[in-house]
């Protein structure tokens, strides 16, 4: 039987999740399921976190098409997972890129341009975060990525180029933070954003 | 014209595209440059002039924001004319720090808190 794995808004990966424990438990799952199951970008990461050892075939970002796995499961019921993955960032993607066509002074007062190297490194961020983000150039040639959640909240990182982050947090009751953290953080600080 | 800034007068930035959201408001990012924000003051000018004037340099969309919320915010409003403007002044977080902080920028990005004198095109 073929099952597909979509992301987008996700109701029931926790049921999904705790059943996640073996392969064995994983098809049982997913013959439990629809032929097309819903799944988060983030809940898609866990699922493949779990099972990447034996999953082998399957792409390496949530984000991404996932390969057809059939060794995994070779000799069940379940010979394909497929995955028709829309990238929630792509269009903060392109834009990310655009912004190495900014010329020196690109805003008129004197801006930098932007370095291949940084521009890849926030597109690897942007691969890995389990939300949807906005991004924005500033004229020192960083960008800032902005989230927001459904309570009125934000969140605003700006990563260095000294492998900090500015982080600024408005929270759903108006009160809000400022601080720095190590660019390593940036996943959790994310998540626990959305909690 | 010196370093004394009225609460209304205003300050005029020219602001790339690259700068709104899709909504029509302005990122926070427009307010921040480690090597100090430029501005135009107003200098008693009415403000379609002082906008005009910043346009002809800088053809973008055009907003200001009075010294009074940068004041409101510990925003250090620094009068820095050139020779080819003397309305030149940037915008500091602090006596000791160039860049604003991002809750700085997010405060006058605030849509109470500006002006659009030019829209973006």
């Amino acid at each position: 039987m073929d099952k597909t794995i979509r992301d987008a808004s996700f109701t029931t990966f926790s049921s999904l999740s705790t059943s996640l424990l073996s392969p064995l438990s994983l098809r049982e799952a997913i013959n439990r399921l629809p032929s097309e199951i819903t799944i988060s970008v983030n809940a898609l990461r866990v699922l493949l976190a779990k099972h990447r050892p034996s999953l082998s075939a399957i792409a390496q970002l949530p984000n991404q098409r996932i390969a057809e796995s059939e060794s995994v499961y070779n000799g069940s019921s379940i010979t394909y997972v497929g995955c028709t993955s829309v990238d929630l960032n792509m269009k903060c993607k392109t834009k990310l890129q655009s912004f190495l066509n900014l010329e020196p002074n690109w805003d008129g007062y004197g801006a930098e341009s932007f370095s291949e190297e940084y521009i890849e490194r926030a597109l690897n961020y942007l691969d890995q975060f389990s939300h949807e983000t906005e991004v924005f150039p500033s004229a020192d040639g960083l960008v800032k990525f902005e989230f927001h959640n459904d309570n009125n909240a934000y969140l605003e990182i700006e990563i260095s180029n000294d492998g900090t982050l500015e982080v600024y947090e408005v929270f759903s009751d108006g009160s809000d933070r400022e601080y720095t953290e190590q660019e390593e953080a940036i996943l959790r600080i994310v998540d626990d954003f959305y909690g | 014209m010196d370093n004394h800034f009225e609460p209304q007068e205003r300050l005029f930035r020219a602001v790339r595209p690259e700068y709104w959201h899709e909504d029509g408001t302005l990122d926070s990012n427009a307010f921040r440059w480690s090597k100090g924000l430029s501005v135009d003051r107003d200098g008693g000018r009415p403000y379609e002039l002082a906008s005009e004037c910043l346009y002809s340099r800088i053809p973008e969309a055009i907003i200001s924001v009075s010294a009074g919320v940068c004041q409101e915010n510990s925003v250090l409003i620094r009068y820095l004319p050139s020779p080819t403007n003397k309305y030149h002044c940037e915008l500091h977080s602090s006596e000791t720090k160039i860049k604003l902080t991002l809750k700085q920028a997010a405060e006058l990005a605030k849509r109470e808190n500006y002006i659009i004198h030019r829209y973006p095109d």
